[in-house]
């Protein structure tokens, strides 16, 4: 919107991006958070297999159909953790906490952030 | 009914497909496939957005003015020649297949697959009355053989593999019909060959056969059934008398408002720019085809769905299945757990829909999805699923306020109402939860990767959350005591 | 109780009491032209892997009777071609047809952008039985009855005739989603374009 790719940020880590399914599908942002992510210095961006899947959350789906909920974001940590990233990045609060409870229950040593701390990051 | 009798609730029946190693693997395989197939060549079309939006309306403009089509529609039929057959409910409609099939004294009918047959149960409705109905798609006949359910709206046996499909045409072919080879192997190309040899002594014999319809063209009269196998125009070509059940939903108006739909369908459907076969026909053509032409016109809940502002519009689906390929529940749990002939997205709102949310199962289906969206994104008419299932979730809540004792997430949401309703409440409530932090961090010994504490397992209503994910622990302040305490953050 | 025709006619009045029946509907998009309508015809035919052949009027007998030889032939009765050792379809029955090899037919139309020939089934296409029994069906199309896309054939085809639209033999992906040609209708689809 304001044209800006390169907001200074430094952050020298791999990471992988996820780009949600309300970033994806609802507000429509397409490949912007990516075009910033990839301007950060210092960073490893690596894809994400099958990133346009649903992560698994949905609200209270993740415990009214917690069983499917679960499969889905295990899957999807599978993808997360077959990147080699130490760092998962998204714009949506609520996947990060269902996915990173997920890669944290597995023991994965994969952390998440969100767009907004990465984009902040300066040493 | 379009659900199966006796069906749990969709957790249940999830949970248990998936626990189905076997099942998981095949839908994954066959749902990935499916899928790449159908994003090639719907790349290959330039206007697809604006093909979606013509097929949409010429759905959308059928059924807000359904009387009329209807009534032209039989018009049209009756003057080609054709019987028309009105039904309220699915033991109607039983009812006229199994008259018509009576007056011609036969035992048995051929049946090209159709949904409408499937959701009214007709199978079963002529079994009582001693007539057998031949299911004649591979994938029907792979279920009816097997005794199974189908699985999916397209391809009905998506949860068995080759292997498994051997194994139910050497037990049970045999059976009801022309054996399957002694030397049958589980190539595709030999299992169809198989199939072929089985039904094609039927084909030849049958006198009745009875089919639905993916389109009726109010203007003409004409029926139109797509299909891949040939076995559709075996049923709707060999035999003297042909019945056809038609949800009242199928209608277009005319004739040109077919051509946006075959455009869509097959490439959202099997993933092709054309199906093998599409056959039409208006009432009889003397010499060619049946003499005998009926079609019974079905609401069996189709009113119910139409009078429903948000939930209208999937009385437009054209049952392609894009949206079970897409959908992440789907591919993980299957058909069977939505206990319906209509699985999937498009089922956890059309049931609901035809049926309404008094039972439990069916009021299960509208929370069966995560709302990611990948339904409406592929829906070849546009049908927006997700708020469909949000508005249907509405109508669960609205049929349980009136209950004696209000379940537990309904108290949960009563709370949250009241305490984020008010600033001072709300204060009280951050500070309950910053304190509830301040002991996770004390005494939790699980922390997230980068060391916020965090949540293990916990018992009653959060092990549905824990028992296989973590929980961030809350933060020891929030946000709005933080921004109190160093003004905005200039005070740190 | 009323009868079920009131009754759903009713319902469906009562549920739209309240709805517009007003919808614009927008016309269809075209597909960009493309210049050579019947080599893109023959490309997308041979897709579903059928069989193509060019050829020009002068030899599409001998086109014709190779594509059925050794075979036995069933030919519609107002057929324009001479195919040697054919028999005409004189009301033969299911029984019948399924004994005989291969059937000749002519098409209506052909449509490039999907590969489909339809057949509404005159008297050089015969009725449907004789193209749907026999295992190989050997389908002549004029290079002039190619159009460019479904609108195009939707035009020009008369509802109130029985249509089959064909495109490319018999198949299923029933099983694991892997694409099977030949089930029940004709195994092999032989397209003749002739010039």
């Amino acid at each position: 919107m304001l044209g800006v790719t390169d907001v200074g940020a430094y952050f020298p880590h791999r990471v992988t991006y996820h780009p949600t399914c309300h970033s994806l599908r609802m507000l429509g942002v397409g490949d912007r958070p990516r075009q910033l992510l990839e301007q950060v210095r210092g960073i490893t961006l690596v894809d994400l297999p099958g990133a346009e899947e649903c992560c698994g959350f949905g609200g209270t789906f993740a415990v009214k159909n917690a069983d499917t909920s679960i499969a889905m974001g295990t899957d999807k940590a599978r993808h997360v953790r077959d990147t080699g990233a130490e760092v998962l990045v998204a714009g949506d609060n609520s996947c990060l906490m269902h996915i990173g409870g997920t890669l944290s229950r597995q023991r994965s040593g994969v952390r998440t952030m969100h767009l907004a701390e990465i984009l902040a990051a300066t040493a | 009914m379009s659900t199966f009798v006796g069906m749990p609730p969709f957790p249940t029946a999830a949970r248990a497909a998936l626990g189905d190693t076997q099942l998981r693997h095949n839908l994954a395989h066959a749902t990935r496939t499916i899928r790449d197939k159908r994003a090639r060549v719907v790349a290959e079309v330039e206007d697809w957005e604006e093909l979606r939006v013509a097929g949409a309306a010429v759905k959308e403009a059928a059924l807000r003015d359904l009387a009329t089509h209807l009534e032209t529609l039989e018009t049209s039929l009756i003057a080609a020649g054709a019987t028309v057959h009105w039904a309220r409910d699915a033991a109607e409609a039983n009812a006229i297949v199994a008259a018509v099939a009576r007056s011609h004294e036969v035992d048995e009918v051929v049946k090209v697959k159709s949904m409408a047959t499937q959701e009214i149960g007709l199978n079963e409705a002529l079994e009582a009355e001693g007539i057998a109905a031949w299911e004649t798609d591979l994938a029907e006949l792979i279920v009816q053989l097997g005794g199974d359910q189908p699985s999916h709206i397209l391809v009905p046996a998506i949860h068995r593999n080759r292997a498994e499909i051997r194994e139910i045409f050497l037990r049970r072919m045999g059976d009801v019909g022309r054996p399957a080879p002694a030397d049958l192997t589980d190539e595709p190309s030999v299992l169809a060959g198989a199939a072929r040899e089985h039904l094609r002594e039927k084909f030849l014999r049958a006198k009745v056969a009875v089919s639905g319809a993916n389109f009726a063209v109010a203007e003409t009269g004409t029926l139109v059934v797509v299909e891949s196998e040939g076995n559709g125009r075996m049923c709707l070509t060999l035999p003297e008398v042909l019945v056809s059940v038609v949800g009242i939903e199928k209608v277009v108006p005319t004739w040109a408002d077919l051509d946006p739909l075959l455009r869509l369908l097959p490439r959202s459907s099997t993933g092709e720019r054309m199906n093998p076969y599409t056959s039409t026909w208006t009432g009889v053509t003397p010499g060619d085809g049946p003499q005998e032409v009926h079609v019974v016109l079905l609401d069996n809940g189709r009113t119910r769905a139409l009078a429903d502002d948000v939930g209208r519009q999937a009385l437009r689906c054209i049952r392609c299945s894009a949206c079970l390929n897409v959908c992440p529940v789907y591919e993980r749990v299957g058909g069977h757990a939505y206990g319906s002939v209509y699985p999937g997205p498009i089922g956890a709102i059309l049931n609901p829909l035809l049926n309404g949310v008094s039972d439990e199962q069916t009021a299960s289906l509208p929370y069966a999805s995560s709302l990611c969206g990948a339904c409406f994104e592929v829906c070849p008419v546009m049908i927006d699923i997700p708020s469909v299932l949000v508005d249907q979730r509405a109508a669960v809540v609205d049929s349980h306020r009136g209950d004696r004792v209000p379940k537990a997430e309904a108290v949960a949401m009563r709370a949250a109402a009241y305490a984020f309703s008010d600033a001072r409440r709300l204060a009280w409530a951050e500070k309950g939860s910053g304190l509830a932090g301040r002991v996770v961090a004390r005494f939790g010994r699980t922390a997230l990767p980068g060391g916020r504490p965090a949540v293990g397992r916990l018992p009653g209503p959060g092990a549905a959350w824990t028992s296989a994910r973590d929980l961030p622990a809350p933060p020891a302040e929030s946000f709005r005591a933080w921004w109190a305490r160093t003004d905005g953050g200039r005070h740190e | 109780m009323s009868d079920a025709r009131s009754e759903i006619l009713g319902r469906v009045r009562s549920a739209l009491a309240d709805v517009s029946p007003a919808v614009a509907v927008p016309a269809p998009p075209r597909i960009t032209p493309v210049a050579d309508l019947v080599a893109l015809f023959c490309e997308r035919v041979e897709d579903y892997r059928a069989t193509v052949t060019r050829c020009s009027a002068a030899e599409l007998a001998s086109v014709v009777a190779d594509a059925v030889a050794g075979l036995s032939v069933v030919v519609p009765p107002g057929l324009d071609l001479a195919v040697p050792g054919s028999v005409a379809d004189d009301d033969l029955s299911a029984a019948e047809l399924d004994a005989i090899g291969a059937v000749v037919t002519a098409a209506r139309v052909g449509i490039a952008e999907t590969g489909t020939i339809v057949l509404d089934h005159a008297d050089d296409q015969g009725r449907r039985a004789i193209s749907l029994v026999p295992d190989r069906h050997v389908c002549v199309v004029r290079e002039d009855q190619v159009v460019a896309d479904v609108p195009d054939a939707v035009a020009l085809l008369d509802p109130a005739r029985p249509l089959t639209w064909i495109s490319g033999p018999s198949a299923t992906s029933d099983i694991e989603l892997d694409r099977v040609e030949g089930v029940h209708g004709p195994r092999t689809l032989h397209v003749v374009v002739v010039a």
